[in-house]
């Protein structure tokens, strides 16, 4: 038998070992460089690092084998397997319309939020005259804090003292006040109204931002070529600002799918339970009824649904880059 | 980073509380036979609560602590809303204030972070106990044990009515609460001159402690925890369910699921409506809204369902308790003892609150003052504990979510307490 030859024994050992030679020739000099590199990353990045696991990395956990844990005695905190869940999921049918306003709630609010947004992007950033004021104007909704948001929607909303009563009657489109906030075919609407103004100027400042950095040139060059508004929409707009719509639209939709504040200033979950999300339940078992094991059952099986939409979202965004 | 907000709310709770459960607890003090000695600085959570009574609380908390060396109250202001979540928390936590105040309508709920205290009632002696009345220890009982020192008293079922309303519309209010068929009549008189017959709530789940003694004057007994449900999904409480879902359904109220508290005094004060149930503080509350309604009010009581039937009045107050893990609850005591004082409830009779000593009950402040008289009458004969039970506040928000669905269509009554009755039925165990 002959003895391999020296490609295919560096074939056989990897990269690593066929470099092995010429970083061998340079590790006396390299050595020092990468420990002093490895220390900066730890000075730069340890303290965050810390604050991060500290802040967000234990709370998570915790809260994940506490969803496991007998929290409902005193917080014994034993380990008690998934009782939690059994005990959460044996009663399905509380879940579903939950669940199901949870989904309206985001496709709907995301989905509109997204458009809108778009749409004032688009306009801001053509030759529009006052648009520097109108970019202002519209920033304001989403400076408000959330619960004044909620408040003043509730306001609007009143059925004996809204403003949106009065316009209505004052224009003869009613005659009598109407129940918005009282009515489970309208509340989930104004709800989502309400999450939508908020959150569209977040959505139109990105996508500025995004619309901004392609080159007028290549608008120049596509319109030599003849190519009309829509194909330049198409074949140049959309391709560029595409990852940044994918990120405000997976973030937009985790917004709204934990939105508590909106929701239970404006309705708490009713009437009737057509505003009920998963957030407010979770709340609801928790601080109402306390259930402490079921409500972290239920948002660690919250968290897990947020996890897998968000790696599907990014999965979908680096495929849109690697096809582009 | 924004995937973490999706759990943030139990994550940071939770994580909150097994941080500060690993803190330990100091060991509870002084017992019931000891005294409270050197400077001992306590903190007691109140209501925050800026009207006349929140006002007194404040000052009956500088008088004490003016009135003797030993003992220094600090008193901190908790919102109503949020007492019983911050109190558990507390407890959890071991971060406990030596005392607080709670709705005697929670007591089953929060029971277990409670001390007992029955020995210390014991060491007061039995003229301790005989001074106050009974149905005031019978709120601050659970289980078998006494929990604190009502200091005050109330039931929200009076009727009021603006008397100008009933005068234009032609009823007659003695008459209108005569029975339920009288009040349904008096209600459409009052539809019929355009203005709103009455204002009913239904928003939330703490507002079925509003509905509560409408089911009594319809047949329930609703003295015993043990047959709740029971007496809640009879028949009778079927048809006051739908009674109740007629009053928006005929048009005699605005829609009861968008009406908590605080739009059902508004809509009330601003003088348009006719009849609204409330509590003895009513006239100081529409008042503040709109001075000119203090003329035209007048009160009365709920309309029982036959007439000379049984009505309803359920009762609660203001509960001093001392939550588990507090470091001296025997200067608590001292300071409970103090609110409950002949001098203190006399003061909380002035401003509107009746009092929980027989001695004071039958003092000129409560007799003479014609709105205190009332309830307290309407106490001494329809008076029951509200009702309480560790599971009701999901009984509750299961119910006011029925009656929220049958008011608005989603359900006719019947299915909706139906289906509500068989979702709540294993609730209590």
């Amino acid at each position: 038998m002959s003895s391999p030859s020296v490609l295919e024994r560096e074939r056989r050992a990897g990269p690593a070992e066929s470099s092995a030679g010429p970083a061998s020739r340079h590790a006396p000099a390299r050595s020092p460089r990468r420990l002093r590199a490895l220390s900066e990353r730890v000075v730069f990045f340890g303290p965050i690092l810390l604050v991060l696991v500290g802040l967000i990395g234990f709370p998570i956990g915790f809260a994940l084998y506490a969803s496991f844990a007998d929290v409902d005695n005193l917080f014994s905190l034993e380990f008690a397997g998934v009782s939690n869940y059994e005990n959460l999921l044996s009663s399905p049918e509380d879940l579903v319309v939950p669940f199901l306003n949870t989904m309206r709630f985001v496709i709907v609010s995301v989905g509109c939020s997204l458009i809108i947004g778009f749409a004032a992007a688009l306009l801001l950033t053509s030759k529009l005259g006052g648009r520097r004021w109108f970019r202002s104007a519209l920033m304001f909704p989403w400076v408000i804090p959330t619960v004044l948001v909620a408040l003043l929607w509730r306001w609007i909303m009143d059925p004996a003292a809204g403003a949106f009563n009065g316009l209505l009657q004052g224009l003869g489109l009613i005659d009598a006040p109407v129940s918005w906030l009282g009515e489970p075919a309208i509340a989930p609407w104004v709800i989502i109204l309400a999450q939508v103004w908020h959150g569209f100027p977040f959505i139109m400042i990105m996508l500025m931002a995004a619309l901004q950095t392609i080159p007028a040139e290549l608008y120049e060059a596509a319109s030599v070529d003849g190519a009309g508004a829509a194909r330049r929409f198409v074949s140049i707009t959309w391709p560029s600002v595409r990852p940044i719509f994918v990120l405000v639209g997976t973030l937009e939709g985790l917004y709204a799918f934990r939105e508590f504040a909106t929701i239970d200033v404006l309705t708490g979950g009713g009437p009737a339970g057509s505003t009920e999300v998963l957030a407010t339940q979770v709340y609801r078992m928790f601080f109402d009824y306390h259930k402490f094991g079921e409500a972290l059952a239920l948002a660690a099986l919250m968290f897990v649904l947020a996890l897998v939409v968000t790696l599907l979202s990014m999965r979908l965004s680096t495929r849109g880059e690697e096809d582009a | 980073m924004r995937i973490r907000h999706s759990v943030l709310l139990p994550v940071t709770a939770v994580a909150a509380l097994s941080l500060a459960a690993c803190s330990g607890t100091s060991p509870n003090e002084p017992g019931p036979d000891g005294k409270a000695s050197g400077d001992v600085t306590i903190v007691s959570w109140r209501y925050a609560d800026p009207s006349a009574i929140g006002q007194l609380h404040s000052q009956l908390v500088e008088d004490f602590n003016a009135s003797q060396d030993a003992i220094t109250v600090t008193a901190q202001p908790v919102p109503y809303p949020d007492v019983t979540t911050t109190l558990i928390n507390s407890v959890l936590s071991g971060s406990v204030p030596e005392m607080s105040a709670i709705s005697p309508g929670t007591l089953a709920s929060t029971a277990e972070y409670l001390e007992p205290l029955d020995e210390y009632w014991e060491a007061e002696g039995p003229d301790f106990a005989d001074a106050f009345t009974e149905s005031s220890k019978a709120l601050a009982t659970y289980d078998g044990h006494i929990y604190g020192i009502v200091i005050e008293t109330s039931t929200t079922d009076g009727m009021y009515y603006n008397k100008g309303v009933l005068a234009e519309a032609g009823v007659d209010p003695e008459q209108a609460v005569s029975s339920w068929d009288a009040f349904t009549a008096a209600l459409e008189k009052i539809k019929a001159i355009g203005k709103t017959p009455m204002i009913f709530e239904g928003k939330d789940a703490s507002r079925m402690d509003r509905h509560w003694s409408w089911y009594v004057a319809g047949g329930a007994d609703l003295s015993d925890p043990d047959t709740y449900i029971e007496q809640m999904c009879s028949a009778d409480s079927e048809k006051t369910f739908e009674f109740l879902s007629d009053l928006y359904l005929d048009g005699l109220t605005p829609n009861p699921a968008a009406i908590g508290y605080e739009e059902a005094t508004r809509q009330f004060a601003a003088g348009n409506v006719g009849f609204y149930t409330d509590g003895p503080w009513g006239p100081t509350t529409y008042a503040a809204y709109d001075d000119a309604i203090a003329d035209q009010l007048g009160y009365t009581h709920l309309p029982p369902k036959t007439e000379g039937g049984p009505q309803g009045a359920a009762q609660d107050g203001y509960l001093m308790v001392i939550p588990k893990g507090s470091k001296n609850p025997a200067a608590a005591w001292e300071f409970m003892k103090y609110m409950a004082s002949p001098e203190a409830q006399v003061r909380e009779a002035e401003t509107g609150n009746l009092p929980t000593l027989k001695e004071v009950n039958e003092a000129p402040e409560v007799a003479d003052d014609p709105v205190l008289a009332h309830f307290a009458d309407l106490m001494t004969q329809w008076g029951y504990p509200r009702p309480r039970a560790s599971w009701m506040d999901e009984f509750k928000q299961d119910f006011i979510t029925a009656y929220q669905a049958a008011v608005t269509g989603q359900k006719d009554p019947a299915t909706a307490h139906a289906d509500v009755c068989a979702q709540v039925a294993d609730l209590a165990g």
